[in-house]
């Protein structure tokens, strides 16, 4: 017997031309939570698609238990009870919980599905989450947290040997995220093997056992957890040492940019009020679902504010009916979901970075192109987007890059207030620094900046004042950040 | 050979022009008459009005939509037409001109519902289509009207300098500008965003209703030019016209290389499209083939550029392949 479950050897795929694993190794031992560890575009998806037979190694082994497997299809590795959780939620949101959880595995008697089954089931299944929830409500009813925990229950029904969990937690608030790795605790007690692939190091430190990094294709090492430190773990990502982002004071002015005066959504926020001073980055913190998100897109006016509601900006009174008017008011918007709302993705960097700017451009009712295509030179050159030119399509970025063409979109239409929606969600570390670079450079120039995060390390790091929400209402402000800690804003959202 | 020629040949539309043209070449060495000036004539004039109606097309499949009612939009103008030529009396220019524009007004009723009613536009443009169509059989009992003035019926079937077919002249006019409405204005660059990305169109300003609307109209203007046009070359109204332009406008700009999803594709690829449909029309008649293969043949060729084209894309069919036969398909 071997000491391992699975175990991959020397796999190497590349894709048209381009290797993107190299010969890399990944042992999993019963039960142990393996964290598998890279930047963005290490191979880490790579890897697992291999292992969960959506993608064909070029080359390489896979034994279970010792003997060599074949896993060609999808359906190989499920019947080897190999199953993955994909980051990206894939339920259907007009089908109920139990019926998304038995999806293509249907509980059936005589050919046809039994309801009575599948409900029971489900709830079983969700009880080893701990979530007790109405199985037959629509999956559209839950929050983005609930909605990955019955993505993990879907995969619990193929009762796994391997579980592979990509990103479980990004959607996720501390708490929601807790009760998750406690049902990981539990799993792996029961002896099931996973594999957690995660940007979040400190949940790596205290959940996982073992770890394996990957860079750039290749395998970097695999260790015991607690032989490792937080600064090991990036440095063997990054392949350098990488600088830390660090809390930069900065000067503000006192005029005030935007004020919202009395804002209501039923059931989202209500009575909320603020403003946001040029120059300065606000923090927005909270839980998801706290109505952070919702005040922000009415704000921008992706959804309307009842009408008792006021919003002003340079102190006169104005009314945002649509995201136009924001936009011409001099703001922009980062979402937080960039495949859903930000990126047009079949277009090339130009027309997405452009795309707001075209009526800036034209020439004659024309567009004049060539400067469409300098002002993207310059931006490509400016926030250090990696691409080889700027007609290559969006969508083959990296989430880091598209994210700073997003950034030089706003730029380039040259707006007074910026919102990002969690600017540096699944974006990997040295990114990460990169965009918060940026964000203190737009300040700087006196744009106005609001960040919500939900990463709180985050908000303590760019935020010059944090705005703390929870359950829609505004529970107040924290001026002094430099001394304040994560404990500090939680307390004053549960007070 | 410069890159960008390389890359239209690799697109969906190079492939099919070449397609295009193999046949022709094919049909030529078996017959020896399908180069020939006769046929090119009455080839290309046939085929324009495909082209134009695929125009219409090919702009709302862009918005991500598709209008089911371009056949009859055409059909109730081109009648229009020809009771304001025929039983008005009507100048013949300013009779085709006031049809035109109705296009734009009957376009707008789809318009007004995909847009801003946010209806399907399967559903809106199939429930307009039906009416229209009804409105023709109504109105003139499925009787033709003849007698179109000998003016109307030159400016579709005459030739520019007694060789180049005014059709085609129209349908190429307006191909440019359309090229140039899509390809340079920032209203043609918002019909592709749309396409690409509502959700993001939204948050970057684009007034996504506004744009939908128009362009349902222009369809809708299309449709009508295409329609009244075909009296003009008929020299009477038909209640047959228009009826089987549906799925030859989709043809033309799927062959094109327009993406039913909206977001990709060009009026150019459409142009490539209709001639590829209107050469598999002619190669049947030159061959002596039974007629009724047409529409076989037609759907075979379809079906096989979907195909190819969903494979360039998609990794899973790619994996399959290669799974299976050891294929690998570079982009």
């Amino acid at each position: 017997m071997s000491e391992f479950v699975i175990e991959m050897k020397g796999i190497s795929k590349s894709f048209s031309g381009v290797k993107a694993l190299n010969n890399v190794d990944l042992n999993i031992k019963p039960g142990e939570i393996h964290a598998l560890l890279g930047e963005n575009g290490a191979g880490k998806s790579t890897m697992m698609n291999v292992l969960t037979g959506q993608l064909i190694m070029d080359d390489g082994q896979i034994f279970m238990d010792g003997e060599s497997v074949k896993i060609s299809s999808p359906k190989d590795a499920f019947e080897k009870n190999i199953v993955l959780v994909p980051q990206e939620l894939n339920l259907i949101q007009d089908v109920s919980i139990a019926e998304n959880i038995f999806l293509g595995n249907e509980r059936q008697k005589n050919k046809l599905v039994n309801w009575e089954n599948t409900e029971k089931e489900a709830i079983k299944l969700l009880k080893l989450l701990n979530v007790e929830i109405d199985v037959k409500q629509k999956v559209k009813k839950l929050s983005a947290a609930y909605q990955q925990l019955v993505s993990i229950a879907r995969a619990l029904a193929y009762s796994p040997r391997v579980l592979i969990l990509d990103e479980p937690t990004s959607v996720l608030t501390n708490r929601e995220a807790k009760t998750l790795f406690a049902s990981m605790q539990r799993l792996k007690k029961q002896g099931t093997s996973m594999v957690f692939i995660t940007h979040h190091l400190d949940e790596v430190l205290s959940e996982a056992d073992r770890m394996t990094i990957m860079r750039d294709g290749q395998f970097v090492k695999v260790a015991e957890v607690k032989n490792m430190t937080k600064d090991d773990i990036i440095n063997s990502m990054a392949g350098r040492t990488v600088k830390k982002t660090v809390r930069v004071k900065r000067k503000i002015s006192d005029e005030v940019f935007f004020e919202a005066q009395n804002l209501n959504r039923t059931g989202e926020f209500e009575d909320v009020s603020f403003k946001i001073y040029k120059g300065e980055i606000l923090g927005v913190a909270g839980l998801v679902g706290a109505g952070r998100s919702e005040i922000f897109k009415t704000v921008f006016g992706i959804t309307s504010k009842e009408p008792d509601g006021k919003t002003f900006v340079d102190g006169k009174k104005v009314e945002i009916r649509n995201p136009l008017d924001a936009i011409k008011l001099g703001m922009g918007y980062v979402s937080e979901e960039r495949r859903h709302d930000g990126i047009t993705p079949g277009m090339s960097i130009m027309e997405n970075m452009m795309l707001p700017s075209y009526d800036q451009i034209k020439e004659k009712g024309l567009i004049n192109f060539k400067k469409a295509d300098e002002i993207t030179d310059d931006y490509i050159q400016k926030f250090k987007i990696k691409t080889p030119n700027r007609e290559v399509l969006i969508k083959n970025l990296s989430g880091g890059n598209q994210q700073k063409v997003i950034v030089a979109r706003w730029m380039a239409k040259g707006i007074k207030m910026l919102i990002m929606d969690e600017p540096t969600r699944g974006i990997d570390v040295n990114a990460k620094g990169e965009i918060h670079q940026l964000v203190r450079e737009l300040a700087d120039h006196g744009v106005a900046v609001v960040v919500i995060s939900s990463e709180m390390e985050e908000v303590l790091a760019l935020a010059d004042r944090i705005m703390v929400v929870h359950k829609g209402k505004i529970r107040g402000y924290i001026e002094d950040v430099d001394t304040t800690t994560e404990e500090d804003v939680l307390k004053l959202a549960f007070q | 050979m410069n890159k960008k020629t390389l890359d239209f040949l690799k697109s969906t539309a190079g492939m099919v022009l070449i397609v295009t043209i193999i046949i022709g070449l094919a049909v030529h060495l078996i017959t020896g008459n399908f180069y020939t000036a006769y046929n090119m004539s009455t080839l290309t004039r046939a085929a324009s009005f495909i082209i134009i109606i695929g125009f219409a097309q090919t702009l709302v499949l862009l918005t991500g939509g598709i209008d089911l009612s371009v056949a009859s939009i055409g059909s109730v103008c081109s009648m229009i037409s020809a009771q304001l030529m025929v039983n008005i009396g009507m100048q013949p220019y300013v009779a085709i001109i006031i049809a035109c524009l109705l296009g734009i007004l009957f376009g707008a009723i789809n318009g007004f519902f995909v847009a801003y009613i946010k209806i399907t536009p399967f559903i809106v443009t199939l429930a307009t289509g039906e009416i229209f169509k009804g409105i023709v059989y109504v109105v003139t009992k499925g009787m033709p009207i003849t007698g179109v003035p000998d003016k109307a019926s030159e400016l579709a079937n005459g030739f520019i300098g007694g060789v180049i077919p005014n059709m085609v002249v129209i349908m190429l006019i307006i191909c440019i500008l359309l090229t140039i409405m899509l390809k340079r204005t920032v209203f043609g660059r918002h019909v592709f965003a749309i396409g690409g990305n509502r959700n993001c169109a939204k948050i970057v300003g684009i007034r996504t209703e506004r744009v939908e609307m128009k362009v349902y109209c222009l369809s809708g203007l299309l449709s009508a030019i295409a329609g009244v046009l075909m009296t003009c070359k008929l020299a009477s109204f038909q209640a047959s016209i228009g009826q089987n332009w549906v799925m030859p406008s989709v043809t033309a700009a799927v062959l094109g290389g327009t993406s039913m999803l909206g977001g990709i594709g060009g009026v150019i690829g459409t142009v490539i499209g209709g001639l590829l449909s209107s050469v598999i029309s002619v190669a049947v008649t030159l061959l002596r083939v039974s007629s009724y293969w047409e529409t076989i043949v037609t759907g075979g060729v379809v079906l096989i550029a979907v195909v190819i084209d969903a494979m360039k894309e998609n990794v899973t069919i790619k994996e399959t392949l290669k799974r299976k036969f050891g294929i690998k398909i570079h982009k």
